[in-house]
């Protein structure tokens, strides 16, 4: 272990020092404590054995700035005191300390108490460690919580974020959004016809494609079964149709065969609405309207796309 | 104990001589730092004999113009460096000296004091002694 002696004492440290390079540990000394506190900062000393009276920054004053410093690694702290103050140990004890020595520091005694400062610096270690490799799963449990397991796209989940912080943007910096709303069509006979299996496997084809097709910017997410959304960023009306128009062809291209289908074909059906500054809606209010596009497309003959057509607020 | 006469006869303090239990040199403490000399390779007793009587010297030096400039919390420091030195190197009566002028209060009789610190000084002569004795036998 790497220990900090602090002491004014130049008697006393050499005497430590002797002790800890008889013991194998690698020493550092301090003459005091200002120059105590410089040593924790720079030498990240496993274990600090500190004098309780010192110019410039008392033992007890130390121990406290050690303990509040919040650093990732953890510093076990022995205060030597004099014999008879066990006051002195109870008060430094309690500010932070976890252990003390009384003077004259002893190889034998140093040596014992030693052996619980590594086995609680190793704890302590270890701590750490794990906290971090939690906070990595965590961080990827957030990742996997809005990830759509099957396609790989973003789920319902990251949708609604997403959401949150489209509507402040459309608020506040007056950008424009469309919002496509996809179906794949008559899939309940495609899967009775060809099975759940192929099911999955049709819907991580149609959700590929359709991410091919998107351009950077756009966000594609799995929004349902067999439904997709995708948002496009500053597209006005006939820009996003254009856009879905192309997702639309690119899954009817992927030719996936669908004998419940009018043309043989696995396709998609697409409702558009716009998300406009001027006017200033909800963004649950463009989904419906989506969504009712999405209706008309399907009563229409299903494979196209079809847009709202409610009057632009300027 | 050749100066018990002579200390019990003044009245003005209590009698004082060097109590019997308090050894100058503790030689179990310098014992061990003998062995821990050895294991370390060096001469860590020689080194720290000089050292401790040098910065010892100063110390004592520190109390007596703490005492003539009427430097309560100097002295006291210096005498609770001087302790803990002397502890560490196994000077415990010398150590006892110190702890007992470091408990010295403000209004104290200054005469006890002066006494005191004339202790210390005595005191660190008998050491000087004792580690001259030490390391020509050693």
């Amino acid at each position: 272990m790497r220990v900090l002696v602090a002491d004014d004492d130049e008697t006393s440290r050499l005497i430590a020092q002797a002790a800890l390079h008889d013991l194998g540990h690698e020493c550092l000394t301090a003459s005091d404590g200002a120059e105590a506190w410089e040593a924790v900062l720079s030498g990240h000393p496993d274990v600090v054995i500190s004098d309780w009276i010192m110019p410039g920054l008392t033992g007890l004053e130390l121990c406290q700035r050690i303990r509040n410093r919040n650093a990732g690694d953890y510093t076990y702290l022995i205060l030597l005191t004099s014999q008879e103050s066990v006051a002195q140990a109870h008060e430094g004890m309690s500010a932070g300390a976890d252990d003390y020595l009384i003077k004259p520091l002893d190889r034998d005694d140093l040596e014992v108490r030693l052996i619980a400062a590594a086995r609680v610096t190793y704890l302590h270690s270890q701590l750490a460690r794990q906290r971090g490799e939690l906070e990595d799963l965590n961080l990827e449990l957030i990742t996997v919580a809005r990830r759509d397991s099957l396609t790989g796209l973003s789920n319902r989940r990251a949708l609604d974020e997403e959401f949150e912080k489209l509507e402040a943007r459309v608020t506040r910096y007056g950008h424009r959004y469309s919002i496509a709303l996809m179906d794949i069509d008559h899939f309940k006979s495609f899967n009775d016809l060809y099975g759940h299996q192929a099911g999955d496997q049709a819907l991580r084809e149609v959700a590929a494609r359709l991410a091919a097709a998107t351009r950077k910017g756009d966000s594609l997410y799995r929004y349902g079964g067999e439904e997709f959304l995708c948002v496009l960023p500053e597209r006005a009306r006939p820009g996003g149709s254009v856009a879905v128009e192309r997702m639309r062809a690119g899954v009817e291209q992927l030719a996936i065969c669908h004998r419940g289908n009018a043309n043989g074909v696995l396709t998609i059906s697409a409702g558009l609405s716009t998300l406009d500054p001027g006017a200033s809606r909800p963004v649950d209010e463009v989904l419906r309207e989506a969504d009712q596009a999405l209706y008309r497309a399907k009563q229409l003959g299903r494979n196209r796309v079809e847009q709202m057509t409610v009057a632009v607020v300027p | 104990m050749a100066n018990c006469a002579l200390t019990l006869s003044d009245e003005r303090e209590p009698p004082r001589w060097r109590d019997a239990v308090e050894p100058i040199l503790d030689l179990e403490i310098i014992g061990r730092l003998e062995r821990l000399g050895e294991a370390v390779g060096g001469n860590l007793v020689s080194d720290l004999s000089a050292l401790f009587l040098t910065d010892a010297a100063k110390l004592v030096a520190e109390l007596s113009e703490a005492l003539v400039r009427h430097d309560h919390a100097t002295l006291c420091r210096a005498a609770h460096t001087l302790r803990g030195s002397s502890a560490n190197f196994g000077a415990t009566g010398l150590g006892r000296v110190c702890e007992r002028l470091e408990a010295v209060g403000v209004n104290d009789d200054p005469a006890n004091v002066v006494a005191l610190v004339g202790e210390v000084g005595s005191e660190l002569d008998l050491v000087r002694a004792a580690l001259d004795t030490w390391l020509s036998t050693v």
